[in-house]
This record gives C-alpha cells, structure tokens and sequence, in this order.
C-alpha cells in the first residue's frame, strides 16, 4: 500500500511536471514576439507600402519560417523637409530599423557609423545580380553596400507639344546641342510672348557633365572647381538667364512652380525628372494634365556641342539602421519591400524607373514613357558618392542663386567665386582646378 | 508646543517641496539638459552625420571665432535687428491702438471686434505662413490680384520685397501680444481718475496723456521687451516663407543656426549660434524681471 504521504507526492511532482511539460511545450510553438520598425515618407509613400500589402506578407513568411510573430510598426516623416528629419533622427538614434533614405545621404550616413554593412547580406543574394550597374554604384560607398535602391529618376526635357506646333517648331523634338535648346527657346519667346520659354535646370551640376567635363576626380580624391566644363556650365545659366533672356530670373529667385506653369501651358520647355510625368501630371495628381499624352513631349539633355546626351541620376533605397536589434530581421523586410511587382507597381505609379532588371514586368514594362525613360539610362550618370559632395553642389548652388541669377555676375567671375567657396567648405587640399586655370587668379 | 508647530511648519514645507518635483524634474529633463549639452556642443566640432558625429572634438571658443570671421553671421545679426526693429514699431503700434479701442467706452460690439482680433494668436503658427504664401504668390496671389485691378504695378513679395514681407506677416500675427498687455493694464486704472478729468473738463487727449499714458508707462516698456524677445528668435514664419533668401537677405540668427546645424551639419556652430541667441534673450529676460517688479 501507498502511504498518503508518498501519493501525494507523486500527486504534487505530476501537476508539476505537467505544468513544465505544458510551459515547455507552449514555449516551443507560441511565436516569439518581434518588433520592428519601418521609416518612411508620410503621404503617397506609406499609402503605397501599405497598399502592397508587403508588410503583411512579411509577418505571414516570418510566422511560417521562423516562428515569429512581428510587429512592424510604420515610422512616417513629411515629404518637405523629409531629409533634415531623416539626418536628425539618426542622430537622435530615434530612426526605424529598416529606412526609406536617399542615395546621396549615404557617405555622411555610412561615414558616422549609422548604416548597416549590407554587403555580406548582398553577396547571398541572388536577387542582387539582377540590379543595374548604375544603381549598384548608386548604394556603394567606400567598396561597402549600404543600401539597396528601389527607384531611379533621371533627369529629362519636357516640352509642351502644343506650344511649340503654334510657334511653328517641329516635333517631336530633340535637341542635339545647346544651341538647339537656345533656338527653340527664342521662337518660342519670339512667338508666344505670355509663354516662359525655359525653365533651364533641376540638378545645377548636370551642365557641368553636359560639357564633358566631371566634378570630382577619383584618382587624386579632389573636387575639381575650375574646367572649361565648369565654366561652360555657368555660361550655360548666363546665356539662358541674361544674354538671351530666356527664363526671367524671378522664375528662379522667387520659386515659381514650375510644375504648374507647366501644366497650364506657360512654360514651354522644363528640365525635371522623370517622375514628374506620372507623380505630378498623371492621373490623379496635383497638377494634373488631362490631355498629357498628346501634350507633353520629352527628349534627352543633349551634350553642349553635339554628339550624345547626359542624364543624371539619385536613387531612393532602403538602408538598414547600424544599431537595430534584428539586423536580419530587418534585412528579410527590406527583402519583401524591395520585390520585383513592389518596384514595378511604383515605377508605373510615379515614372520611376526600376533599378533592377527582374522589375521590368507588368504595366510598367508596357508603358511607353517608362520604355523610353529605360533608354535614357544609357546616358545617365549616377550621382556622386563621395565626401563633402552636398558641400560642392550646395557651392555650386548659391553661386547661381546669390550671384548669377540676381547680379549678373560674369560666368568668369562665377567659377572665381565658386572656386573659392568650395575651397573654404572642404579645404585647399581637397579642391583642384584643370589647365589653363589656377586654383588662384 | 513650539516644537509641535515647527515641526508642522517643517512638514508641510517638505510636502510642498515634493509636490514640486514632478515639475521640477521635467523642467531639468526637458530645459536644463537639452540647454547644458547645447551649450557643450557649441565647443565642440561636432556634426549631424559624417564621422564628427560621434568622434568631435573640444575646439574651445573656435566655433564663436568662426562666427565672429563668418560675413553671413553678421549679414544676419544685422538682419535680426532690422526685422525685430521694423516688427517691433509696428506690433507696438497696431497693438496700442487696438488696446485702445478694445478698452474704449465708445464704440458698439466690441466683444465680437476683440474676438476677430484674437484670431491672428489662435490660428497655429504653421498655418499662417501657408495662408500667407498663398496670398504674396507673385504670379496667382491674392495680394497682386488687388493692386493689378487697382491698375499698380503687382510686387515681388517674397523675393525683391522678402523682408518687409516677413515683417507683415509676423506683425499680423503678433500686435496681439501688446494689444493684451496694454489693454488690460488701460483696464486697470481706476475710473475716478478719469471722473475727475470729466468734472474738470478735460479733453479726450488730456486724459490719454496726461492720466493713461503715465499710467501704461512700464506696461508699456514691458510689452516692448516682450516684442523684441519674441521676434529675435523668430524661426517658423521666416522659414516657411522664405527660408532665409534671398542671398541671406531674411536670414535671421535663428535660422542661421538652423542652417548651420541641419543643412550644413555644423552642429557645434549652430549650437554656438544658439548660445547667442540665448544670451541675447537672457539679458532682455533680465531686463523684463526688472520692469516687472517696478510695475
């Protein structure tokens, strides 16, 4: 017989066990609960992640493989003003895991230790063969991945197709050099009197590409501030702004929107992206033209003397914050982010183009503009991933705004001022200027 | 007995003391922290990104030497001065003669002017500067839709005529302040003083003159500290409208820092920039301390 004492024991260490059994058992197939963040742009950019659907697919493959239960939660900043926010909150450390950043931030980003190394992700990836060169050079800084790019835009003309029949000019049009641009843009100043002819520039460096020449040189690591290109670029601005009075100053000076007058057929010729052909004048949008397509025509930025074109291009990525939790996790939602239907849905949404090949698919490869746009890619140039770049561009930009446009100063004396802008910006050492000129004099 | 009552008198002191803590610590938290790192930071070389972020350095007074060199600091020291000298005069001014006629026996409905005079100081302050682009737009705005069917020439408002814009714009929004100050140190004076001015016939005039004016005086000279310190670190109604340009033409010390920090990423010099700023305020605070205790 067993004694009471004995059964209750036993009694005691089965419930117990039972209990531990059970614990253990709920251990090993409840989900581990995950949270993650996504930072991104409020307004059409988080509408579209969410409308993907992406985010749910994401959680359902991370309960299916891994047996986690993920929470992301969606960190939205404003369109304006977006990238000062962004910077800030890096600082701060109160960025998300996974972050919707622009290529250009990525030197200072990856520089201050804030972006993850994506590379030993990249190199397992099959998916990373299928992404153009351009965009690979776009996320690489310093021999290091950082991002991994979901959109590219270049920059192209657009010109009111009904503008320039009734100042007689043929279309479709493309310019072969900048006097082809200089032409169309007096008849149309000549002909149609209330039109702006030309709003001349959206990025102020691309002249300076346009003229053959570059920025900056990888092999010595300088800035280069004075070159026939550098000045051709200014004369480019003068020529448009002052000697031919093509676009008035205020245009500039003032902020006139342009995407506006654009649409109401009071500008004739705009440089701009190519995302304007969707994201501003399609369906739906802002400034949306009714009529677009028998409205606006497009053509490539042709090379000042003739003989190719030039585009340049930024990119839109998604980068991994250094100090998140979940580094894989994160990778695995930028993976789910960055699918081939996601960026081709966005390209045909916004007139961007798709920074991979496996992309081209669906409406987006059937949309005329977007085929052509591809072709353009073949000029296009991405913009530069290097250190102290935004000083340089940001010289490059007051010069035109505080200098040339309101004062008329010569594209001489332009180059003159830039040249020492930038040196004060980045140093004497890091700036050079190309025969026949001299960094002084 | 003594004791018990001391004892008392200590306890409840201790109980008010911990009642403030909560205050006391958000106020340590939130104010004394950001302000002693801000000030830290202003002697530093430390940057927004980039690898100064984390690796700065202790540069001691050089970033106030910078400044000191930098042209476009005092482009916009001066800047500041003539857009807090201009605003002031007017905000002064609109907001005496408002004071005036809110605290006047006068007119009908002043309870429904006082409220539509109100309004500038109850719309948020992000949504004025957007009403008011759309008003100086050079080309659609409202403003040169008027002088055009006025047949005058249509104006330039945010790029040839950017500073008396801002000023427009901040004086619109910000007679309010003085109209408050003013009005209720008029409402303030006793009414036999003016009955006697009527027994003795004394003009309109006279009696603002002679019994109001002396009066209002340091309610007066306490509004126009309040102006100025509220307008020298002026920040969202400039940066809205025109950021700064242009050629630094609106560039108020403010966004000066501003620029220096989250454009340029200088954090150490915008934080130097804002340690001016502080000083400046904290002697106008001072100032105003002193005024109050007068009144």
């Amino acid at each position: 017989m067993i004694s009471k004492k004995l059964l209750t024991v036993i009694i005691v260490v089965v419930i117990i066990a039972g209990i531990a059994g059970f614990w253990y058992y709920q251990q090993l197939t409840t989900p581990k609960r995950v949270k993650i963040s996504l930072y991104t742009k409020a307004g059409l950019w988080a509408s579209f992640i969410e409308e993907t659907g992406a985010i749910e697919d994401f959680k359902q493959r991370m309960l299916s493989e891994k047996n986690l239960e993920v929470e992301v939660e969606l960190i939205t900043r404003p369109h304006k003003g977006y990238r000062d926010t962004l910077v800030a909150d890096f600082a701060a450390g109160t960025v998300g895991d996974v972050v919707w950043v622009g290529a250009e931030e990525i030197p200072g980003l990856a520089d201050a230790g804030l972006l993850l190394d994506l590379t030993p992700y990249v190199e397992k990836w099959d998916r990373w063969e299928e992404f153009y060169p351009v965009a690979k050079e776009l996320v690489t800084y310093k021999g290091k991945v950082y991002a991994v790019p979901f959109e590219t835009a270049p920059i192209v003309i657009f010109y009111r197709i009904d503008l320039f029949e009734k100042a007689g000019i043929p279309v479709p049009w493309q310019p072969e050099d900048w006097e082809d641009i200089y032409e169309a843009a007096a008849i149309i100043k000549e002909k149609l009197p209330d039109v702006t002819p030309i709003n001349p520039m959206y990025s102020n460096e691309l002249p300076i590409f346009a003229a053959g020449g570059t920025i900056y040189d990888a092999t010595d690591g300088k800035f280069i501030v004075k070159s026939d290109a550098v000045l051709a670029a200014f004369e480019y601005y003068y020529t448009i702004f002052h000697e031919r009075e093509l676009c008035p100053i205020e245009l500039k000076l003032e902020k006139w929107d342009t995407r506006t007058l654009f649409k109401e057929g009071k500008l004739a010729i705009t440089v701009d992206g190519v995302w304007c052909w969707a994201e501003k004048w399609g369906p739906g949008m802002p400034h949306e033209i009714p009529n677009r397509d028998e409205v606006v025509g497009y053509a490539m930025f042709p090379m000042e003397k003739g003989g190719g074109y030039v585009s340049l291009t930024g990119a839109y990525t998604y980068a991994i914050y250094a100090n998140t939790e979940h580094p894989d996790l994160a990778w695995e939602l930028l993976k789910e982010l960055v699918k081939p239907e996601h960026m081709a849905e966005w390209g045909y949404r916004t007139s961007h183009l798709v920074p991979a090949k496996d992309a081209v698919i669906g409406k987006y490869a059937q949309d005329p503009f977007l085929k052509w746009s591809e072709n353009v890619m073949e000029y296009t140039l991405p913009k530069l991933l290097v250190e102290d770049v935004k000083k340089y561009t940001d010289s490059l930009k007051s010069v035109i705004y505080d200098y040339l446009l309101p004062k008329a100063t010569t594209p001489e004396e332009c180059m003159d001022i830039f040249a020492e802008q930038v040196i004060e910006k980045v140093g004497e050492d890091k700036v050079k200027a190309l025969p026949p000129y001299t960094l002084k004099g | 007995m003594a004791f018990g009552k001391k004892f008392e008198y200590r306890l409840e002191e201790i109980l008010l003391a911990f009642f403030l803590i909560p205050a006391l610590l958000l106020f340590i938290i939130f104010q004394i922290v950001p302000t002693l790192w801000a000030i830290y930071f202003s002697f530093t070389d430390i940057a927004l990104y980039g690898k100064k972020l984390f690796e700065y350095d202790v540069v001691g007074f050089k970033n106030f030497e910078e400044l000191l060199t930098d042209d476009i600091f005092w482009k916009s020291f001066t800047v500041t001065f003539e857009y807090c000298f201009y605003s002031l005069i007017i905000r002064f001014s609109i907001g005496l003669v408002a004071s005036l006629y809110i605290t006047s026996k006068l007119f009908k409905g002043k309870p429904i002017i006082t409220a539509i005079l109100m309004l500038p100081q109850a719309l948020p302050g992000t949504v004025i500067p957007y009403a008011w682009l759309s008003m100086l737009d050079t080309r659609y705005g409202t403003l040169n839709q008027i002088l055009t069917f006025l047949e005058m020439q249509p104006q330039s408002w945010v790029y040839k005529r950017a500073m008396e814009s801002v000023i427009m714009v901040n004086c619109w929004s910000g007679y309010v302040l003085a109209m408050l100050v003013i009005s209720s140190a008029i409402k303030s004076i006793p009414q036999e003083y003016y009955e006697v001015c009527e027994i003795y016939g004394a003009s309109r005039w006279l009696k603002f003159t002679k019994v109001t004016l002396p009066l209002i005086k340091w309610p007066l000279v306490l509004s126009t500290i309040l102006i100025f310190k509220e307008d020298i670190d002026d920040f969202t109604y400039v940066f809205m409208l025109t950021d700064g340009g242009p050629y630094y033409r609106t560039e108020l010390l403010s966004l000066y820092a501003y620029h220096k920090a989250f454009t340029y990423y200088e954090l150490g010099v915008g934080c130097a920039v804002g340690l001016v700023i502080m000083i400046l305020v904290f002697v106008l605070t001072l100032a105003q301390i002193k005024v109050s205790r007068i009144m």
